[in-house]
C-alpha cells in the first residue's frame, strides 16, 4: 500500500504550469498504451497539450473540438492570454460545454481515464477538461432477468450515463439527487448514490454514504461486489440488498424512502434498505388489477416455502412419520419404493442434486439448447431413472415440483438462500424426523430476526408489526388507498397522496 | 477457543450426524396392517391375527393375480407379547397405524378378557376411533381371510360395509375402539358391539378363485349386535333390534320401514330419511321414568294396499300406522333389553346425571334394577313427505272382470 | 450481525409473548384436573386471583422504569439478601425451564419419536432455545409476534376440525357445578394458581422493563392474562367435551389425545405429528422465557452480559430437564406435590407481596396514602 500512498501524495500536488512537463509525466504514466494520445499544439509562443484516451472518447467529438481550436473565428488567439485563468479561457472558447478543470496530477489523470479530452497550457494553473466521452455501448434493451408482462420494457446498461438518465426520466423531480464516487483503486469505477431529499430519511443517507466510503479495494467490477463491502452481515444466507436491472423498480423504491447505488460497468443497481417483503415483491403487482397482485403475491409465499421446505417434509414423512400419510396414498407409494435400493434420504440428495446440475448447465448452454436440456432433462432423467429402479416417481415429482417453486421468486440472490437452505433442512429431516425440520425452520426464523438492513430490521412490517404498512406487504391495496410511504424506512415525508375524493364524498371522479 | 459458541454448535451437529437416527425406518422395510382378530388359542391364552396389505397388488400398475393381503396369526400369553412376536412369520416391520378394524371372537366376549383394550388405548399407534367389532358364530381369524372382488382387502370391506350399514338401515352401531372403553369408563352405562359372521366355506372363501366367481363362495354379513355388561358378553340382539337401539340413542338418520297396511298380506314400505330423539329421564316416587319421543320424516316408496296417496286424510291415516308400528317396535326392543339383558346400553343413567346429579350419585351402584323396573313411554311423531315422482300407485287400478267361461287354451294353433 | 445494544419490547410484543407463554405448555398438560368437568371455572377463578398478582408486580416495576426487579431487589433489600433472592429467583426460573422441557420432552417419546433418546431431543431443542437467548429479548419478542398467528390458527382449526368430525359432545360438560364449589376452591389455590396464571406476573417481573411506556405495562399484563385464559377455556371445554372430564384426567397429554380423534374428510386422520409440531413453537417460546429470565438474573448477580451465559446454562437446563425425574410419573408428582406449595407460592406471591409491602412503607412519605392494604 505504501508505494501508492507515496504515488499519490506526488500526484494531489498542484499541476505545474509547464505544458512539457505535464506531457513528460502523463507519458510515463500512461507508459506506451496504443490508445494515448498526445498532440502537441502551440500559439505565439504558448505551448500546449492536448490529451485523450482514444478508447474512452467520440472521435466525433474530438474532430469538431479541434476544429474549433483551429478557428478561432475573429482571428484571436485561441491560446491563453496574458494573465487569464483556465477558467476564463474555458467559458471564452468552449461556450456551449460544462468544463471541468482539473487542478492536480491525479484529476488530470482521472479526467483522461474517464473519457475527457484535456488541454493544458503554459501559464494555466488548471488544465481543461472537456467531455467528449463516446465509444460502443449496448443499446438500451429488455432486462433479461426480471421481465414482466405489462409494465415497462427497458433496463439498465452498463453505461452509468445512461442509467441515471434513465432513473431521471422517471422521476421529474428536483428533489431527486445523484452524488458521484469513485471506488475500486484499479478500476476506478464510478458509482452513483441516488436519494430524494425530502423523503429519505438522512441518517440512512448518511450511513450508506458512509459505507461507501470506507470501501478499500482494488476493484470493483459488478454492484455484487459493492453489496458485500457495505452489507450488514455477510454470514447469512440472506441477501440484504436488492439488486434489480429494472429502472422502474430503482424509481419505485428511491420513491418509497431508499436510496440507490448505480455501479458504472453493470446493469444491476442496488438498493437499501430492504426488508424481507420486497423480495417478493416486483413491478409488475402495481400495474396489474390488485387482485390478481395480491393472489400472485400469496402464490410467491407459498412457493417460497414449497422450494424450501416440500423435500425436507416428504423426507421425513415417509421415513418417520407414517401415520400422516392416508391410506391409499400410503399403499401407493410402498408400491413404488418396492425395489429401490437407496433409503429415501439418499435419493431425495441424489435428485436434488442431479437436479442443480441440470440448472447449472442449462444456464451455460448456448441460448438455443439451454432452456430444454433443464426442464426436459430433468423430467427424462428423472423418468429413466424411475425405470431403471434407481430413484421412485414420488420423488421425481417432489424434486420437479421444488425446482419450478424456485423459480417463481423474482430475485435470484433471495432464491437461492431457499437452494442452500433446503439441504440443510432435508439433513435434519432424514435425522429427526419433522422435529428436525421445525427445529431447523425455528432456527431460521431467529435467524432472520436479527437481520438488518443498513440497521432497519429485516422482518420489518411482520415482526415488528407496523398496520401502516400492511397495504403493501402480503395484500396490495388499490392505488387510492396506498395513501403512506412505509413507515419502516421512516420518511420525512409519509403521505403520498391525501384521500380520494370519492371517498371523501365530494363530487369529482377519479382519485387525487 | 476463538469462537467458542461456534465450535459448541459444529460438535452438536456433528453428534447428531454421526449416533444415528433411531425412529428412522424406510417404506420398503414395512407393511401395512389392515385389520386384527383375536380368537381364543389352543395353547396360549389369546391368538391374535394380522391381515397384512401386499402393496404391489393394490396398484394397478402391478398386479399379477397375487392376493392383495397376507393373514398371519400366533399365539401368547398376551396380545402384547403375540404381536411383538408375529414376526417370526411375517418379514417386515408392521405398521399399526392405518388399522381400520378390530374383530375379537365370541370366545373371549364371554369369557370377558378384554382386558388388552388397554394396550390398545395408551400405545401411540393404535387409534382410538379404530372399528371394533365381535363375531356371532364364527371364528374371528376368519372374517379377516375372506376376499371380495370389489374391496379387495377384507378388512376394508368389512368396514365399508359397517358404514353403509348404518347409513343405509342403521343395521350397525358403528362402535369404535373408543365408544367401548367410555361406556366401561361410565358408572352405569353398558358397552353395546356390532358383530359380523362368515356365511359359506371359508376354505373355499380365502383364496383367489373366490374373487373370480359371480357367486363368491364365502362372505362376511353383519349380524346385528352384542350386549355387554362391563366386559362381559351377556347375549345378541338381531338386526331390527339394533336399528331401534341407534334410533333410541339417536344416531339413526335413515332406514327403510315395512310392514303390513292394514289389507291381509299386503306391505307397504316407507323411507325414513331424517329422524330426530328427544330422551327425558326422571326420578320420582322410587322409580325411573323414561320419555322417548322420536319424530321422523319420511317418504312412501312402495304400498301394496288400495290407498289414494292424494288424500289428506288417507296421508294422516297411514302415517299414525307409521307411529304404531315404530312404538310398538322400540317399546319391544328397549323392554328386551330391560328384562332380558338388565343392561343399559342407551345410556340414561347418564343421562339422569346431567339432570339430577345427586339423585344418580345415590343409584349409580345399583343401577340394573332400576333400570330393569323403569317405566318407558314411547312417542313417534311421522311425517310423511311424499311419495316417490309418482301420487297414485297404478296398483289402484282395479282388473278388468273376465267372463267365467271363457277359458280358451292359451296354445298356439 | 450488529447486535443493538439497548433492547426494546413494543407492548403488543409483551402482550404476545405472555399470551403465547400461558399458553405453551398449558395446552398440552391437563389443567385443573382435580375440578373435573368444572374445570374451566377453576381457570376463571384462577385467573380473577391472578389479576392482583399483576397488579402488584406492575405497580413495583413503575416505581423504577427501566428496572428489572432483580435491580428492585438489589436495592430495597441490600446487597446479600437481595442477591440471594435473585440467584433463588435466577434457580426457580431454570428449574421451571427444565421442567416445561421435560414436558415436551415426555411428549414426543410418547407420540412421535419413541425411540430417540431424551438426551437428544433435550439437547437439540436447548441448542436452538441457546441460539435464541443468545439474540436476545428482541428476538424473542419478534419471534412470539411471528408464531403466535400460527397458534391462534391452529387452535381454531383444531376446534372446528373436531366439529367436523362429529366428536364434541357439549353434554359431558354438564352438570355445572353438580359437586358444588368446594372442589373448584380448593383446585385453584394453590395448583392453578401456580400454573398456568401465576407465571404472567413472572414474565411481567423482567420483561416490563423492556417496554418504552412503563406505566402503560399493567393494561398489557391484564389484557395478556385475560386473553390466555380465554384461549385456555376454549382447550379445556374441547377436551372436557371431547374426552369426558375422566378420559381427560386419565390423558398424559389431553389435547393431544382429542387430536387423535380428528378423522374427517377421509384423509384428514391421524394428523396428531402437525400438533405435536404446533404445539413445540409455544413450549419452545416459553422455554426461551424462562431461559432468558433466569439468565438475566444471573447477569444482575455477577454483572456479566448474559449473552455468555446462553449455550452453557441451556445446556444445564437440558440436564436438569432429564435427570430431575426417574420417571414420568415421579414428574408429574413433582410437577403438582412439591412445585406449587414449595417453589410457586414462594415465588409468586410471597416474595413479591413482601417486597411490595416494604416498598410500600417506604414510598409512603412520598406518595401519601395512608392505610393501603395488600
Amino acid at each position: 500500500m505504501s508505494g501508492i500512498e507515496l504515488e499519490d501524495e506526488k500526484m494531489s500536488q498542484p499541476l505545474q504550469p509547464y505544458a512539457k512537463s505535464c506531457r513528460f509525466v502523463l507519458e510515463e504514466k500512461f507508459g506506451h498504451t496504443t490508445d494515448f494520445c498526445l498532440e502537441e499544439i502551440s500559439q505565439s509562443g504558448c505551448l500546449g497539450i492536448i490529451c485523450y484516451l482514444k478508447t474512452m472518447v467520440d472521435l466525433d467529438a474530438i474532430q469538431e473540438i479541434a476544429a474549433m481550436l483551429q478557428v478561432d473565428g475573429k482571428g484571436r488567439q485561441f491560446g491563453p492570454l496574458e494573465e487569464e485563468a483556465a477558467r476564463a479561457y474555458g467559458s471564452r472558447i468552449f461556450t456551449t460545454m460544462s468544463l471541468q478543470y482539473p487542478a492536480t496530477l491525479r484529476e488530470v489523470m482521472d479526467h483522461i481515464l474517464n473519457g475527457y479530452m484535456v488541454i493544458c497550457w503554459d501559464g494555466l494553473h488548471e488544465a481543461i477538461a472537456v467531455p467528449v466521452q463516446g465509444g460502443e455501448q449496448r443499446a438500451v434493451s429488455e432486462p433479461t432477468t426480471q421481465t414482466v408482462v405489462k409494465g415497462p420494457k427497458d433496463s439498465f446498461t452498463e453505461s452509468i450515463v445512461t442509467n441515471m438518465s434513465l432513473v431521471r426520466r422517471r422521476i421529474k423531480s428536483e428533489h431527486l439527487r445523484f452524488e458521484s464516487m469513485t471506488l475500486g483503486v484499479d478500476t476506478r469505477t464510478s458509482i452513483e448514490l441516488l436519494y430524494i431529499e425530502g423523503i429519505t430519511n438522512i441518517r440512512i443517507v448518511n450511513e450508506v454514504r458512509e459505507r461507501l466510503g470506507r470501501i478499500q479495494t482494488s476493484s470493483i467490477l459488478d454492484s455484487g461486489s459493492i453489496e458485500e463491502f457495505i452489507t450488514d452481515s455477510n454470514l447469512t444466507p440472506f441477501p440484504l440488498l436488492l439488486s434489480t436491472e429494472r429502472p422502474d423498480s430503482i424509481a419505485g423504491g428511491l420513491l418509497e424512502g431508499r436510496t440507490a447505488i448505480l455501479v458504472d460497468g453493470t446493469p444491476f443497481a442496488l438498493l437499501a434498505p430492504v426488508s424481507i417483503h420486497d423480495f417478493f415483491q416486483t413491478p409488475e403487482d402495481y400495474y396489474l388489477h390488485f387482485y390478481i397482485a395480491t393472489f400472485i403475491r400469496w402464490i410467491r409465499y407459498v412457493a417460497f416455502l414449497i422450494a424450501l421446505l416440500l423435500p425436507a417434509l416428504f423426507v421425513s414423512v415417509m421415513t418417520y412419520h407414517h401415520e400422516l400419510i392416508p391410506t391409499n396414498l400410503l399403499i401407493n407409494l410402498m408400491a413404488q419404493r418396492e425395489g429401490v435400493p437407496f433409503p429415501t434420504v439418499v435419493e431425495a440428495f441424489l435428485m436434488e442434486l442431479t437436479f442443480e446440475v441440470l440448472r447449472e448447465a442449462g444456464i451455460r448452454m448456448p441460448r438455443a439448447i439451454g432452456q430444454t436440456v433443464s426442464i426436459v432433462g430433468a423430467l427424462v432423467i428423472g423418468q429413466a431413472a424411475v425405470e431403471a429402479g434407481i430413484v421412485s416417481n414420488a420423488m421425481v415429482i417432489i424434486v420437479s415440483l421444488t425446482g419450478i417453486c424456485n423459480y417463481v421468486s423474482p430475485s435470484y440472490s433471495f432464491a437461492s438462500s431457499a437452494r442452500l437452505l433446503r439441504f440443510l433442512l432435508i439433513i435434519l429431516a432424514s435425522v429427526l424426523g419433522l422435529y428436525g425440520t421445525l427445529l431447523g425452520v425455528v432456527i431460521i426464523v431467529a435467524h432472520l430476526t436479527g437481520l438488518r438492513s443498513i440497521g432497519v430490521p429485516y422482518l420489518s412490517s411482520t415482526a415488528p408489526w407496523i398496520m401502516e404498512d400492511q397495504d403493501d406487504v402480503f395484500i396490495r391495496l388499490p392505488m387510492f388507498l396506498n395513501r403512506k410511504r412505509p413507515r419502516l424506512l421512516m420518511p420525512q415525508q409519509v403521505t403520498k397522496q391525501s384521500w380520494p375524493s370519492k371517498l371523501l364524498g365530494r363530487k369529482g371522479g377519479g382519485s387525487n | 477457543m476463538k469462537h467458542p459458541f461456534l465450535s459448541g454448535l459444529c460438535s452438536v451437529m456433528l453428534l447428531l450426524v454421526l449416533s444415528g437416527c433411531w425412529d428412522h425406518y424406510e417404506l420398503n422395510n414395512m407393511a401395512i396392517v389392515s385389520g386384527i382378530a383375536i380368537d381364543a388359542g389352543k395353547h396360549d391364552k389369546y391368538k391374535v391375527t394380522l391381515e397384512v396389505i401386499n402393496p404391489g397388488e393394490m396398484t394397478s400398475k402391478k398386479l399379477s393375480g397375487n392376493m392383495p393381503s397376507v393373514v398371519y396369526s400366533y399365539e401368547g400369553k398376551s396380545v402384547v407379547e403375540a404381536i411383538r412376536r408375529i414376526n417370526t412369520g411375517i418379514p417386515r416391520k408392521m405398521l399399526y397405524s392405518h388399522i381400520q378394524l378390530v374383530v375379537v371372537s365370541e370366545e373371549i366376549a364371554r369369557e370377558g378378557l378384554l382386558s388388552f383394550l388397554d394396550y390398545f388405548e395408551s400405545n401411540r399407534e393404535f387409534r382410538e376411533n379404530v372399528n371394533f367389532v365381535m363375531t356371532h358364530g364364527s371364528p374371528a381369524e376368519d372374517t379377516l381371510k375372506i376376499s371380495h372382488p370389489m374391496v379387495r382387502v377384507s378388512s376394508f370391506k368389512i368396514v365399508s360395509q359397517m358404514e353403509l350399514g348404518e347409513k343405509e338401515w342403521g343395521s350397525d352401531p358403528m362402535i369404535k375402539l373408543r365408544d367401548f372403553i367410555l361406556a366401561w369408563q361410565s358408572d352405569t352405562k353398558e358397552p353395546l358391539l356390532g358383530a359380523i359372521r362368515v356365511k359359506g366355506d371359508v376354505q373355499k372363501g380365502n383364496q383367489i378363485t373366490n374373487m373370480r366367481k359371480i357367486e363368491p363362495s364365502a362372505l362376511v354379513e353383519l349380524a346385528g349386535s352384542g350386549v355387554f355388561h362391563h366386559n362381559q358378553l351377556l347375549g345378541f340382539l338381531s338386526l331390527g333390534d339394533t336399528r331401534n337401539v341407534l334410533w333410541v340413542q339417536g344416531k339413526l338418520k335413515q332406514s327403510v320401514l315395512t310392514f303390513g297396511c292394514g289389507e291381509p298380506g299386503k306391505m307397504g314400505s316407507y323411507n325414513v330419511i331424517n329422524s330426530s330423539t328427544k330422551k327425558k329421564v326422571n326420578y320420582t316416587d322410587g322409580k325411573l321414568k323414561i320419555d322417548i319421543s322420536i319424530s321422523i320424516q319420511s317418504y312412501i316408496s312402495f304400498m301394496e294396499c288400495k290407498v289414494r296417496l292424494s288424500d289428506n286424510q288417507e296421508i294422516s291415516r297411514l302415517q299414525k300406522q307409521i307411529e304404531a308400528y315404530m312404538e310398538d317396535q322400540i317399546k319391544g326392543t328397549v323392554s328386551k333389553v330391560q328384562h332380558k339383558y338388565k343392561a343399559d346400553i342407551f345410556g340414561f343413567g347418564d343421562l339422569l346425571d346431567i339432570q339430577q346429579h345427586q339423585q344418580y350419585n345415590k343409584l349409580k351402584s345399583n343401577w340394573s334394577p332400576v333400570f330393569e323396573d323403569a317405566d318407558v313411554k314411547v312417542k313417534v311423531t311421522a311425517n310423511i313427505r311424499q311419495s316417490g315422482i309418482t301420487t297414485d300407485s297404478f296398483l289402484l287400478k282395479a282388473p278388468m272382470v273376465r267372463p267365467e267361461n271363457e277359458q280358451e287354451a292359451t296354445e298356439p294353433d | 450481525m450488529t447486535v443493538p445494544a439497548v433492547e426494546k419490547l413494543s407492548r403488543w410484543q409483551l402482550f404476545v409473548v405472555m399470551v403465547t407463554f400461558e399458553l405453551g405448555s398449558a395446552l398440552v398438560v391437563g389443567v385443573g384436573n382435580d375440578s373435573r368437568k368444572d374445570a374451566w371455572l377453576a381457570l376463571i377463578i384462577g385467573a380473577i386471583a391472578g389479576l392482583p398478582l399483576i397488579w402488584m408486580v406492575s405497580w413495583m416495576l413503575r416505581l423504577y422504569p427501566g428496572q428489572t426487579i432483580y435491580s428492585i431487589l438489589k436495592i430495597t433489600l441490600g446487597k446479600w439478601i437481595g442477591n440471594l433472592l435473585v440467584i433463588g429467583y435466577v434457580i426457580y426460573f431454570l428449574y421451571l425451564a427444565a421442567y416445561v422441557m421435560r414436558d415436551f420432552i415426555a411428549m414426543m417419546n410418547a407420540a412421535v419419536l419413541p425411540r430417540t433418546p431424551a438426551g437428544i431431543i433435550g439437547f437439540t431443542l436447548m441448542s436452538v432455545v441457546a441460539y435464541i437467548v443468545y439474540l436476545g429479548i428482541e428476538t424473542i419478542g419478534r419471534m412470539a409476534e411471528i408464531f403466535a398467528p400460527y397458534m391462534l390458527l391452529f387452535t381454531v382449526a383444531i376446534v372446528l376440525l373436531c366439529l367436523m368430525s362429529g366428536e364434541i359432545n357439549l353434554h359431558n360438560l354438564l352438570p355445572v357445578l353438580g359437586d358444588g364449589w368446594h372442589p373448584i376452591i380448593k383446585d385453584v389455590f394453590p395448583a392453578v394458581l401456580g400454573f398456568p396464571i401465576g407465571e404472567m406476573p413472572l414474565i411481567l417481573m423482567v420483561l416490563m422493563a423492556y417496554i418504552k411506556r412503563v406505566d402503560k405495562g399493567l393494561g398489557v399484563g391484564m389484557a395478556a392474562l385475560g386473553t390466555g385464559t380465554f384461549l385456555l377455556i376454549i382447550s379445556i371445554v374441547l377436551q372436557i367435551s371431547v374426552l369426558t372430564a375422566d378420559g381427560k384426567a386419565r390423558a398424559s397429554f389431553p389435547l393431544l389425545n382429542v387430536a387423535r380423534l380428528i378423522s374427517t374428510a377421509e384423509f384428514l386422520e391421524r394428523i396428531e405429528p402437525l400438533v405435536v409440531f404446533l404445539m413445540m413453537l409455544g413450549i419452545l417460546l416459553k422455554i426461551s422465557v424462562f431461559t432468558i429470565l433466569g439468565v438475566q438474573g444471573l447477569e444482575a448477580v455477577v454483572q456479566v452480559p448474559y449473552r455468555h451465559f446462553s449455550f452453557p446454562i441451556s445446556m444445564i437446563v437440558a440436564f436438569i430437564a432429564i435427570v430431575h425425574a426417574k420417571s414420568f410419573t415421579d414428574h408429574i408428582i413433582k410437577g403438582t406435590r412439591m412445585l406449587p406449595t414449595y417453589f410457586h407460592m414462594p415465588f409468586q406471591v410471597y416474595i413479591p407481596a413482601v417486597l411490595f409491602i416494604i416498598l410500600l412503607i417506604k414510598h409512603r412519605p412520598t406518595k401519601g396514602k395512608v392505610g393501603e392494604g395488600t
